[in-house]
């Protein structure tokens, strides 16, 4: 009994070089980002490797931002290597929006290169962020 | 430092200089506790992420430019330092050794971490670049912008390998400034290959991750001189604290002999007054 459920499901770990925000969690979905969209998985799926985007992973109804790192599934096993993450409380939705804005001005305004692409990265990194903050 | 007077405002003035001394001494030890929390976090995923290069090493190319043996003709430096004082030896150490570089090999850019190391080095050599003040609330982040300026110079040909001088840390006593050769790297072990999908691609996964591994041992390094850093100013406060607590005793001692004297005086009046006194009577 309950064995076929237990196959549903598989391990997450969440870390960063700085600290591990989830440790072997059982979950039976998870959704991140990558540079071209997010992608879902779910157990059994073909061992992957990939690029880790800007944006949110979520997973049994906890959301992490995440920029940046690597995942790579394999034996049910989700390891996410995020260069930096963070938990919602940690970040300020007046901070991200100031953020965003800023960013947007620059790219209206500015026209050396160098920055309008740094102002891409902040706001589109703002902007996926802000997504927390919706429901 | 004839009367008593100015004895007590001394020994307070050395005592206030030890509650000093010893507030810097807890808060290194903090400091030291929390960076060496961080080098525990750092370990396990640096070990995943070379566990998948070692795992892809069969298709990162021989010839790619990050492993290529150069001649080193125009290496740059990147020196660690710190941006605070009060530790020791710490920066003379690592001053030092970046000038014995800086005379031994031709050609050398140099580039600056912490405020002390440009001090330091600003009067005798051309800096190319320095960045200060991250150690206070060092993240990732720092290692990552170090890392984006090392690459990009290395390949539009400005430096064709990077040294990295930093302190090494073994333990609270022990930690010696190193000079490691940076870039070009040494070639990754190659474990078993594994069937993976890739997302988005192979080539775009082994680049990335190859630039996510010198950023790693930026980090560590970036680490491991903060911890070093902070020993050394604890070691350093413990010292000045003892030493403090030395002229406290030392100034008590003296304090209590002048004391002595006034008393042994003022008696010696005394019994001479009652002698004279006694004389007197009779």
């Amino acid at each position: 009994m309950g064995r076929g459920q237990e196959e549903r499901k598989m391990k997450l770990s969440v870390i960063t070089p700085e600290r591990k925000l989830v440790v072997d969690r059982e979950v039976e979905e998870v959704r991140l980002p990558t540079p071209a969209g997010y992608i879902g998985l779910l157990p059994h799926h073909f061992p992957v490797m990939g690029i880790l985007g800007v944006g949110i992973l979520s997973f049994g109804g906890e959301k992490i931002a995440v920029e940046g790192g690597f995942f790579r599934f394999e034996k049910e096993t989700l390891e996410v290597l995020a260069k930096m993450a963070w938990k919602p409380e940690e970040l300020s939705r007046k901070q991200l929006k100031e953020e965003k804005e800023k960013a947007l001005q620059i790219l209206r305004t500015s026209s050396d290169p160098q920055e309008v692409e740094r102002a891409a990265y902040r706001f589109s990194r703002a902007s996926a962020f802000l997504t927390l903050f919706q429901d | 430092m004839r009367n008593l007077q100015e004895f007590r405002r001394r020994i307070r003035a050395v005592k206030d200089l030890i509650q000093v001394t010893k507030a810097m001494k807890t808060v290194s030890a903090a400091r030291l506790r929390r960076t060496q929390n961080k080098v525990v976090n750092y370990k396990p995923y640096a070990e995943r992420i070379k566990i998948m290069l070692s795992e892809l090493a069969y298709a990162i190319p021989h010839a790619h430019r990050l492993f290529q043996p150069t001649e080193e003709k125009k290496p740059l430096l990147l020196v660690i330092s710190s941006d605070k004082g009060l530790c020791g030896p710490f920066n003379y150490n690592v001053v030092r050794k970046a000038l014995d570089f800086l005379r031994s090999r031709e050609g050398v850019r140099l580039a600056v971490i912490g405020r002390k190391g440009r001090e330091g080095l600003k009067r005798v050599y051309k800096i190319e670049k320095s960045i200060t003040n991250i150690f206070q609330k060092l993240n990732f982040s720092h290692a990552k912008e170090i890392t984006d300026y090392l690459l990009s110079g290395y390949y539009s040909g400005d430096w064709d390998s990077v040294f990295v001088l930093y302190t090494q840390f073994f333990s609270v006593g022990r930690y010696y400034p190193t000079v490691e050769r940076f870039i070009p790297i040494p070639p990754f072990k190659e474990g078993a290959p594994q069937e993976f999908i890739f997302e988005p691609g192979l080539e775009e996964v082994v680049d990335g991750l190859m630039q996510h591994y010198i950023e790693l041992e930026i980090w560590r390094i970036l680490l491991e001189s903060s911890t070093a850093e902070h020993a050394a100013r604890m070691i350093a406060m413990d010292q000045a604290t003892r030493n403090a607590q030395d002229m406290v005793r030392s100034l008590t001692l003296q304090m209590n002999k002048l004391r002595q004297e006034k008393i042994t005086k003022e008696l010696l009046d005394i019994v001479t007054a009652i002698e004279a006194m006694k004389k007197s009577q009779i």
